[in-house]
């Protein structure tokens, strides 16, 4: 969900951060009629977020006002009107949006994935996450787009994965501080499916902090087959770093001080506080792009050296922690030196002999001229490629996983209709590099297993339910194919979800709305309760319960954990009949 | 001479000021230029609490008030002549395309006219614009490139093709309200029209799995290249004019200077997949800025109004909260000396370095605080500091400050202070003055200096010996004034209208102390094994 070609994606946390899965205070909001067809058959349809406002759009036909369109991602937030082409205002939620926001410098993302390691960081951490969203909110309505939040509904895009705190806070900022009328929550991935025309996708959302993958079938978000893997935007910054490390130069700026007779500085090594967060992401933008994968009959008849076993190479385990941990910009990560060749060494070794990307002189604002070999502008994004493991799959195996494992008929509806979305997949080359590799995958046999354990189910061919796809698997959004066929419209892929939530908004659509009266009821509710509950009385005192003092000294930061409960796939009740979690992992469990 | 600024906590996130330390804290508390106060409510409120209102669209560079009707259409943009330019953002100026050829070109054709940057010589034949006449670029011509950009007609014709997929489920509402078998018609019809629409596609790739009843819905194959799951196929845009993806990589490729390509600032808010070469980039009409008039949050009382007219900088309402509390500002006398060379002032981020000495753990300081009335009386403050939390760790430093009732005089106009008074301005610069020491020649905890209206005190800081970070602890400061309001006090009228009121208000503030510098790594990180 970011900028055309910003490979500052949105954002998404891995699902073991949803712990809110519960099933009791759910409203059920999606039962009925509607879904006791296809209850039985494995296709898992939680939640349809379109259609049940079909009933509601018929009110607000012929109402002039459009909605506000948010596509709040950890790095970039889009802002606009529905109904126009492009948002009034693209900004970078990571750096301070008004002056009076303290400054932090390690900052690279607005939340990030270890929020709440400690419980009393957490809650710290929820503190001051609320306080950011807060001045983010209050930036869009007065400096983005200087309309008077009070009468206008609200559109919010929210990525499958978006942690539920970070939704209820954004609902009560919005209700509370900015006093909207109404706000209706949609998945990114629907809207982004509306921008190119269709319903029915894969959506591939390679957000900054994690890549993830949803199934949508007929506007129905399919969340059970919903798959992650941290590698994004924020992976690839970290591992362009540590390459730039490596083999990049620098020339550092020449001292003025110096007598004339010194030699201006020569080629040093890349000092570690010049690549700061902005310099790669720039770096990203103008000089990385996604080669063709080298062909494999040359690999094979390379003489064998030890670190260079083609397949064998696996990048993801040789990264340096991903930027927000605090080590990694302080400390020198110690696998880089020179002395002790490294894995990357052998990247080299794999890739620099056969690229013809020229290197780049890349000037730093005042600090020097940073040399970027052609190798590693063209082969960086081979990380996102390179073979993952359990924890960590690559794109192409999060995608062949999520197609094993839907319903074979569905694998057929969905192989050639994947859409990549997501700031880094605006790299030139990248959606029809991933096109290639799925293709690939599904053709060469599984390379050997030696080197670090891979998951037990993978003793057995692994994509053995997919080999049949092969010569299938579509991008529809790559632009490497010709017009038409199909072919969704060009829209940036950073952008497609803000595009779909104007679209949504202009046809009247959006997920369920929550009104402010609905919002404040609710919480009115709960704070009663909370105050009886305090004061040991029960819900029988009639008269003290309209006496109960419910202003109570409250952390306002804190409040939006009780109070209204917003609708959110992880708290829909399990349709009757649900099947039961696999044995398997109730094992490992 | 002063380090960062007392910050004065708004009760709107917590009515208690959260220990300082706390990364959440610092978004509680402002500096008190950045306040406001509610007269009716008698609270401070922040730049993150009131609610905030447009009173005036204007263009930044061509000061020209936009009516607001015209805000929306314009796409918040000004409909004249400024324009950004597409390189260096900076304001592009009309000229005339070439003075000399035109000279010669105009017997028999008009003077046309570009737009240029004036600071990185970018012009507007680059992208291929030129204009016949110097004024209304903007309404006239730049608009309706924008309205016919592909971004615009691609999401035109992506509403054309879903709009049937809806109506036929809106045109159900009537129905939805009859009564309570409504809703489970609704679903049946809603349910009927997916069959209908779904058409051969879905019966014919999920009616295995739904049960045989569906089997009979299959249709022929053929359908399925013209439907695209329930709805036809969208075809897009053919993308006339545009670069071939592998070219433009085999152009990446062979790249020689990064600022071939575009950044991602030039290309932010485009939302259509175009080029990367900044050549291509088009100007931006500048965007317009506002004049906000602020209320409060609670009882909408007008806090801000700025005069509507552009040019001015005035505001009609101003409720600030210097005009209502007592300023606070901190000072240590040691400091002097070191400050006098460190002019500069930095912001609220002081680094210790830049004009406070850092701090030492295991000394002891002496600071002043300055207290300084807006009001047109004299207050009694009383300072109180903020007990630590009893599960938070043992703090570090100690600080001690008079705690009896400090009176500060009034703020009167300069001519109005007593002579001798007049002559302590002379006296030097805070910290110099006489009454710091006591008679022992001791640091005195109390009033060191009265001067106008502003009174200074004197405080002790005690560094414990594992001192680290930041020094700054909450001080809750109460004042007690005269009433002015006879409103007020409507009650109590027994003692008569010639006592009036006195009326106490508290609130919270950070003082920030200064720094203590980070260890040496090699005392900081315990050996590792």
């Amino acid at each position: 969900m970011t900028a055309s070609a910003s490979l500052v994606p949105s954002t998404p946390l891995p699902s073991a951060r949803r712990t809110t899965f519960d099933t009791a205070g759910a409203t059920p909001s999606f039962s009925g009629a509607h879904y006791s067809t296809n209850r039985r058959h494995s296709l898992s349809v939680l939640h349809c977020p379109l259609l049940p406002t079909y009933m509601h759009s018929y009110r607000s036909r012929y109402g002039t006002e459009d909605r506000i369109v948010l596509d709040p991602g950890c790095r970039t937030w889009r802002v606009g009107f529905s109904g126009e082409g492009r948002p009034r205002d693209v900004f970078q939620a990571q750096k301070p949006v008004s002056f009076t926001e303290p400054k932090e410098k390690d900052r690279t993302s607005l939340w990030d994935l270890d929020m709440g390691s400690a419980v009393d960081d957490r809650e710290e951490g929820e503190r001051a996450l609320y306080e950011r969203l807060k001045d983010r909110l209050r930036r869009t309505f007065i400096q983005s787009l200087m309309v008077d939040p009070k009468g206008r509904k609200i559109i919010v895009a929210e990525n499958p994965m978006l942690p539920v705190c970070i939704k209820e806070m954004m609902a009560r900022i919005l209700f509370k501080n900015l006093q909207v009328p109404s706000v209706s929550f949609a998945p990114s991935g629907l809207l982004a499916l509306l921008a190119s025309g269709r319903t029915t996708g894969l959506v591939v959302d390679i957000g900054h902090l994690e890549t993830t993958i949803l199934p949508i079938y007929q506007a129905r978000p399919m969340y059970p087959k919903l798959r992650s893997t941290p590698l994004g935007g924020a992976r690839l910054s970290s591992h362009l770093r540590d390459l730039l490390l490596l083999f990049g130069g620098y020339y550092a700026p020449p001292d003025l001080r110096a007598p004339p007779s010194a030699a201006l500085p020569g080629l040093g090594s890349v000092p570690e506080d010049v690549l700061t967060d902005d310099v790669l992401e720039d770096i990203k933008v103008r000089c990385c792009y996604v080669e063709d994968p080298l062909p494999t009959r040359r690999r094979r008849r390379e003489v064998p050296e030890p670190a260079l076993e083609g397949d064998e190479l696996d990048i993801s385990m040789l990264d340096a922690p991903p930027p927000d941990t605090a080590t990694s910009s302080a400390t020198a990560s110690p696998h880089i030196s020179e002395t002790h060749p490294t894995p990357l060494h052998a990247l080299r070794a794999h890739y620099s002999a056969h690229t013809t990307c020229t290197d780049i002189q890349y000037t730093l604002k005042n600090r020097g001229v940073l040399s970027i070999p052609g190798w590693v502008r063209s082969r960086a994004a081979e990380l996102f490629f390179a073979p993952g493991d359990v924890d960590e799959a690559s794109l192409s195996e999060l995608i062949l996983r999520c197609l094993a494992s839907l319903n074979a008929d569905l694998r057929k509806v969905f192989v050639d209709r994947i859409l990549v979305i997501g700031g880094t997949a605006g790299m030139r080359g990248l959606i029809a590099r991933l096109e290639l590799e799925l293709e690939k995958m599904v053709n060469e046999p599984v390379p050997s297993q030696n080197g670090f354990p891979r998951h037990p189910d993978w003793t057995k061919d692994p994509w053995e339910t997919v080999r049949h796809l092969k010569g299938k698997f579509r991008a529809v959004n790559n632009p490497q194919r010709p017009t038409g066929e199909g072919r969704a419209p060009g829209w940036s892929p950073g952008s497609m979800v803000w595009v779909g939530g104007s679209l949504a908004g202009a046809l009247k659509l959006s997920g369920e709305e929550i009104s402010r009266e609905r919002y404040d009821e609710a919480e009115k509710a709960a704070r009663r309760a909370a105050v009886l509950a305090e004061s040991g009385a029960t819900e029988e005192d009639d008269e003290l319960d309209e006496d109960v003092d419910i202003d109570v000294d409250e952390d306002e930061s804190d409040a939006w954990k009780r109070g209204f409960r917003l609708p959110d796939w992880t708290r829909v009740p399990l349709p009757q009949g649900a099947p039961m979690a696999p044995r398997r992992v109730v094992a490992a469990a | 001479m002063s380090g960062p600024p007392v910050l004065y906590h708004c009760p709107c996130s917590s009515l208690h000021a959260p220990p300082p330390t706390l990364p959440s804290a610092s978004y509680q508390s402002h500096p008190l230029d950045m306040l406001y106060f509610c007269p009716e409510c008698d609270a401070v409120r922040c730049p993150r609490c009131v609610s905030v209102e447009v009173s005036t669209y204007y263009c930044p560079n061509c000061l020209f008030e936009v009516p607001s009707a015209s805000v929306r259409a314009e796409k918040n943009r000004c409909a004249r002549n400024c324009f950004v330019c597409p390189s260096c953002e900076n304001t592009l100026q009309t000229v005339p395309m070439d003075p000399s050829s035109s000279a010669a070109a105009e017997g028999e054709n008009k003077e046309r006219f570009i737009l240029y940057c004036t600071y990185c010589r970018w012009d507007s034949t680059v992208v291929g614009m030129t204009f016949d006449k110097p004024q209304g670029l903007a309404s006239a011509q730049l608009q309706r490139i924008e309205d016919d950009s592909p971004s615009t007609r691609e999401l035109e014709r992506l509403r054309d093709h879903f709009e049937p997929l809806i109506r036929p489920r809106t045109s159900l509402h009537p129905y939805h309200q009859t009564g309570t078998n409504a809703a489970a018609l609704a679903a049946l019809r809603r349910d009927r029209d997916r069959d209908r629409d779904s058409h051969s596609l879905r019966s014919s790739r999920l009616g295995r799995s739904v049960g045989a009843g569906r089997e009979r819905e299959r249709a022929e194959p053929r359908e399925k290249e013209k439907w695209e799951d329930d709805l036809p196929a969208f075809r897009a845009m053919e993308r006339e004019g545009e670069v071939e993806e592998r070219e433009e990589m085999a152009w990446l490729r062979g790249l020689g200077e990064v600022e071939e390509v575009a950044s991602l600032r030039q290309r932010a808010t485009e939302t259509w997949d175009g080029s990367i070469r900044p050549s291509d980039q088009r100007p931006l009409r500048l965007p317009l800025q506002s004049k906000k008039s602020k209320r409060c949050p609670a009882c909408r009382h007008i806090l801000i109004r700025p005069e509507q007219k552009a040019q001015s900088t005035k505001f009609k309402v101003k409720i600030v909260a210097s005009n209502y509390l007592p300023a606070l500002e901190v000072s240590r006398p040691e400091d002097v000396a070191f400050a006098a060379h460190a002019r500069r002032r930095t912001g609220g981020t002081a680094q210790g370095t830049g004009m406070v000495e850092d701090l030492q753990p295991g000394r002891t300081y002496h600071f002043l605080l300055a207290l300084t009335n807006p009001l047109y009386d004299p207050i009694n403050v009383r300072l109180a500091l903020q007990q630590p939390a009893e599960t938070g760790k043992k703090p570090t430093f100690a600080v001690s400050l008079p705690t009896n009732t400090i009176t500060v005089a009034a703020f009167t106009d300069a001519w109005d202070y007593d002579e001798d008074e007049g002559a302590d301005e002379d006296a030097g610069r805070p910290g110099q003055g006489r009454d710091e020491r006591d008679a022992r020649g001791r640091w005195k905890l109390g009033v060191v200096e009265r001067k106008a209206n502003t009174t200074k005190v004197g405080g002790e800081l005690i560094m414990g010996k594992d001192a680290q970070g930041d020094v700054k602890f909450n001080l809750f400061v109460t004042y007690t004034y005269k009433s002015e309001d006879p409103q007020a006090a409507p009650v109590d009228e027994k003692e008569g209208k010639a006592e009036p009121e006195l009326k106490t208000f508290a609130f919270w503030t950070v003082v920030h102390l200064g720094m203590v510098p980070p260890r040496q790594p090699d005392s900081a990180v315990p050996p590792t094994v």
